[in-house]
């Protein structure tokens, strides 16, 4: 099977693969969604005593430990490690993390912690087509597309939203919308949301009754984006700041996930809709539901926002997708009233029609992916009607908090590291060439006890202009000739026989060794004005390496990647 | 703070043709202001950061050729001239011209000697017409001095092994800080040998003075 | 692919043993060697079609302060000069990647657990998966330092057997070690074997070496093992005999790592062949 695999068209195998890896996100999502169907099932009677603010602590506790121990899967905060391996590691995904993090998401979870279900999946999903890339010996960039086509899935199959889906895999980890991605995302996305809708059949999450926009309602939007704009920030930089003091202040892991549980166990107890992954809570924003009160609503916000830092700041495993909706949605709630009592005379739309724009501007802003945003709520809610109120706060709201936080969450912690390469970017193609490749061996060696005489001798007798300098006795480099610099001394006769090489040669130029990163060597060379340098390996020269020929290659890298 | 296009194209060390294209492109943020291109200094800086594009400073002109400002008159004068320095061979001229020039305190003269015979070992210091240029090998990087360059006029002629296998009657024991500038205090001390009164003036010279203005006088020609 | 050896050091007398091999096995095939030091548990190795996860057992970790100086006096008492190598690349904080672009990798027969655990009969399942991974062939040396003055390769006449041949070629060539063939005949004639170096392209070279074949027509393999003299390195192939005997190392071998304590060179499947 595997062999004939590869006798089909590139497009054609992705397309079949594709609805594979589609079946492996989806059902990776059901999974999950029934373990904590079941857990919350289980926990239920558990949740009436005294002691059911310490379930968060147990269930964060647990989780880490078997992460690390059971699971041997630690580190990764799941979508980075994807998008960390897309750019720079062709795909490649460890198959241990297809199951590991659904266990430990669904003990965070399922116990009260305030996270949501979809990185875990995303991850899952991405592992999953990754290994069946590696399965079927496909090549990096095959595998890349895949695991892009897992993480569709995933998402689709969780909302029950496929072009959402779509747009996540493109916008947040691919990072590139070309024909070949599409295709392959699109056909995995559709069956992991059949796969779901088969197990689970086909709802909307959210669906409510239909709205009465005006057009203050529009003007209304602009208000709430800013609002929406500050929650994001808001949470971005609280969840940064949990992350570097616990990992600072408790340097065993399951204790601090216990901490962070602990908190959000005492928050849940003043603020129970803050629990969990909320979807609950979010039926309530849009069904009218939720009990009065300005203040209360605007503590909801800020309570879900410190919970969800707590919990997955501290290690807890969990994705921010749903908390994202919760604060959007409680947003959305606490500026409608706040406009109706400020301005009582209109008449504004209703709460959940706010509810949901709330939620559309909060998911876009974290993860700076305005489509992204749009479809799912737009998917969710079956709510196009509301289409341009959706774009307008998604778009405005991203805007703004872009210029607080230019990166996604899930983008920073590379970029931190200088890790973000997106594709056809100079900083890609520089990293992926390698200093091996440019050699160039345009040189004569000499050694430092030949005299200038016998330097002349061999200058007539070659063209090259650049002659290193190699120790005789132990091969080792020690300098390099350049001809321009020598220029002068060439036409004295007097000096032939009193000049040694040792004498003429610059020992100070700097030298490249093989583990040196590109860009790192075209700033030496900004640095110096120098047009070649030699590469030296162990104290042995190795060859030399020249900007022109970085060039060559750079075009050449550039031009291979280009889709006909 | 406002900036003009050419001083845009000095910081980034482009042809201005270059930063006008970027301008009609949208490539780079500007303001017009009547018919003149102006830059905004803060707005330039921080594109110029998010872009990864080094800027250069005020740049002062480039330090006229570190260290080797030092002229052979100079190097001369401050090594000295030695007159009837004794010894029938090689290392004992050598060893009598380190022990006699005025060589400032950080240089052990054990270690330059060694040095010397080392250079010597190599291939001959002896450039011909009974001239030698004995120097170190490897330059002495800690001279406190630049460089100096000190005449020694031998009593007997020594067989220095040279080129034309004349025997050798003068050194010029030559300490450099780099490798660059003993180039070009060598490349002058050649040129002044190659004038025929130069090489005669040497072979009856008694007075440093003559020698001094000789050199001075042929510098000066160059 | 660079000239070196990978060797990931663990800073206990065991480790001393085991890097005190590598810096021998440097010095005879005239690759450099690369220490890691590690400094978490785990490390990722990106292969080409698989992401290996190497969990390092306690002892990896002990005593990081003296671990460096411990290496470098080991080294160079060898004569070699001390190269640490730092990982530039982290998939997550706590979980660096390691280059796999090496010629060769040390590794004690088991990493991730107590060196009490290490005996004849015993790979463990890490190491096992960095050998069908790699590019490069690992070497698993004896648990105490002992020198090898001969080079003794496996030929069961497989494609990996061949690039084991290779292998060991290359080594007895730079070595300057004699080479020694050993064929269990398993009904075929010495003939077929020839046959299929000459194939390969490899039988001048061997005979310039001067090599010697020991030969089994019959009798117990693990019997005639006791003719591999005891001061030689084992050059055998792992994993290439198809689905079904792979899920044992394809069970010569898993015989020949039971019975024989010599230090060992395993080619995997994914290993690229030796160049020039």
């Amino acid at each position: 099977m595997r062999f004939s695999i590869h006798n089909l068209n590139e497009r054609l195998q992705l397309i079949l693969i594709g609805a594979v890896v589609g079946v492996g996100g989806g059902l990776a999502s059901v999974a999950l969604n029934r373990s904590l169907e079941w857990g919350a099932e289980f926990l239920h009677p558990y949740r009436h005593h005294w002691y059911s603010f310490l379930l968060p602590a147990c269930g964060a506790a647990l989780s880490t430990l078997f992460l690390f121990h059971v699971a041997r899967d630690v580190g990764g905060h799941g979508v980075p490690e994807v998008i960390y391996s897309v750019t720079r590691r062709g795909g490649l995904l460890r198959l241990r993390s297809s199951f590991s993090r659904l266990v430990s998401c669904c003990l965070t979870i399922a116990s009260g912690g305030s996270a949501g279900p979809e990185s875990p999946v995303v991850i899952s999903g991405a592992s999953v087509a990754s290994n069946i890339a590696s399965f079927f010996r496909l090549r990096d960039r095959q595998r890349v597309v895949l695991v892009g086509g897992g993480a569709a899935a995933a998402i689709a199959s969780i909302f029950n939203a496929p072009v959402a889906g779509i747009a996540f895999s493109l916008e947040a980890i691919l990072g590139e919308w070309t024909p070949t991605n599409l295709i392959t995302i699109g056909v995995a996305s559709a069956v992991g949301t059949e796969v779901s809708r088969l197990l689970q059949g086909n709802q909307i999450p959210f669906e409510g009754e239909p709205f009465i926009i005006s057009d203050m309602d529009l003007v209304g939007c602009l208000g709430l984006a800013v609002f929406t704009c500050f929650a994001s920030v808001f949470l971005v930089r609280l969840l940064r700041y949990v992350r570097e003091v616990s990992s600072k202040t408790i340097s065993i892991f399951w204790i601090r996930a216990a901490c962070g549980g602990l908190l959000v166990g005492l928050i849940g107890l003043l603020l129970p809709s803050v629990m969990g992954e909320g979807y609950g809570a979010i039926r309530n924003c849009i069904g009218y539901t939720y009990g009065p009160g300005l203040v209360l609503a605007g503590l909801v916000v800020v309570g879900k926002i410190v919970a969800t830092c707590l919990t997955i700041g501290t290690g807890g495993m969990g994705g921010l997708f749903a908390p994202c909706l919760v604060i959007g949605s409680f947003t959305g709630l606490f500026y409608q009233r706040l406009l109706v009592h400020l301005a009582p005379g209109i008449h504004w739309a209703g709460e959940p029609y706010f509810a949901l724009l709330g939620m559309a501007g909060v998911i876009s802003s974290v993860l700076q992916a305005p489509m992204t945003g749009i479809f799912l709520i737009t998917e969710i809610t079956g709510g196009y009607q509301v289409l341009v109120s959706v774009v307008l706060v998604s778009v405005i709201s991203v805007t703004l908090s872009h210029i607080f936080e230019p990166f996604s969450v899930y983008h920073q912690e590379l970029v931190a590291h200088g890790e973000l390469l997106r594709p056809r970017t100079d900083r890609r193609v520089l990293s992926e060439l390698r200093i091996t490749e440019l050699l160039e061996h345009n040189y004569h060696v000499v050694h430092p006890e030949m005299r200038l005489r016998e330097f002349v001798e061999l200058l007539k007798r070659n063209e090259y202009h650049f002659f290193p300098v190699v120790d005789s006795k132990t091969g080792k480099y020690l300098g390099l000739i350049h001809f321009d610099d020598i220029r002068s001394y060439l036409f004295d006769t007097n000096l032939y026989d009193s000049l040694l090489v040792e004498e003429l040669m610059d020992p100070t130029v700097p030298t490249v060794s093989l583990d040196d990163e590109l860009p790192e060597v075209l700033e030496i060379f900004e640095q110096g004005h120098d047009s070649t340098l030699p590469v030296v390996h162990d104290g042995r020269l190795l060859g030399l390496i020249s900007k022109a020929t970085i060039l060559d290659h750079y075009r050449r890298e550039l031009i291979v990647e280009e889709e006909v | 703070m406002k900036i003009g296009l050419k001083e845009v194209a000095r910081m980034l060390d482009l042809p201005e043709a270059t930063i006008l294209r970027w301008i009609r492109q949208g490539k780079i943020p500007v303001q017009v202001e009547g018919d003149r291109y102006v830059f905004m200094d803060k707005q330039l800086r921080s594109w110029a950061r998010t872009h990864n594009i080094p800027l250069k400073e005020n740049v002062e002109p480039a330090a006229p050729n570190n260290g080797t400002e030092v002229t052979l008159y100079e190097a001369m004068k401050r090594g000295g001239v030695f007159f009837d320095v004794g010894g029938g061979s090689v290392e004992e001229v050598l060893k009598q011209a380190v022990d006699l020039v005025n060589l400032p305190p950080e240089v052990d003269r054990e270690y330059l000697l060694e040095r010397l015979l080392q250079r010597e070992e190599l291939t001959s210091t002896g450039i011909g017409e009974g001239v030698a240029i004995p120097h170190p090998r490897y330059p002495m990087e800690n001279l406190s001095v630049k460089a100096m360059v000190a005449t020694c006029f031998l009593n007997n002629e020594v067989n220095f092994h040279s080129v034309d296998r004349k025997p050798v009657f003068v050194l010029f024991l030559m300490l450099s800080s780099t490798t660059k500038l003993h180039l070009k205090l060598l490349s002058r001390l050649s040129f002044c040998l190659r004038d025929k009164g130069f090489l005669k003036m040497l072979r009856t010279c008694r007075s440093a003075d003559v020698l001094f203005a000789k050199v001075k006088e042929l510098e000066a020609s160059l | 692919m660079r000239n070196e050896l990978l060797h990931v050091f663990r800073n206990t007398p065991f480790g001393r043993e085991t890097l005190m091999h590598s810096v021998y096995f440097c010095k005879e095939t005239g690759t450099s060697l690369r220490v890691y030091i590690p400094k978490f548990r785990q490390f990722l190795m990106y292969f080409e079609h698989e992401v290996v996860t190497v969990d390092l057992d306690r002892a990896f970790l002990r005593d990081p302060g003296t671990a460096k100086e411990h290496a470098e006096a080991i080294i160079r008492e060898g004569g070699l000069t001390p190269y640490f190598i730092e990982p530039k690349g982290f998939t997550a904080s706590t979980l660096p990647d390691l280059p796999v672009d090496y010629r060769y990798m040390t590794c004690p027969r088991t990493i991730s657990n107590l060196s009490t655990k290490i005996g004849l009969g015993y790979i463990g399942p890490r190491v096992r998966n960095i050998i069908r991974n790699a590019s490069f062939p690992v070497f698993i040396p004896t648990s105490v330092y002992k020198e090898w003055k001969s080079v003794v390769v496996f030929f069961g006449g497989s494609q990996n057997a061949i690039k084991a041949l290779r292998y060991g070629i290359e080594i007895s060539t730079v070595s300057g070690f004699p080479l020694l063939l050993f064929t269990q005949g398993e009904g075929k004639h010495r003939s077929y074997y020839e046959e299929g170096i000459q194939k390969a392209g490899l039988l001048d070279s061997l005979k310039t070496l001067n090599y010697k074949w020991l030969f089994f027509e019959k009798g117990d393999f693990r019997i005639n093992l006791y003719e591999v003299p005891h001061n030689s390195l084992v050059v055998v192939g792992a994993y290439g005999h198809g689905a079904v005997r792979e899920v044992l190392f394809g069970s010569k071998m898993e015989e020949i790592q039971t019975v024989l304590p010599n230090s060992m060179l395993i080619v995997g499947p994914n290993c690229a062949p030796v160049l020039g």
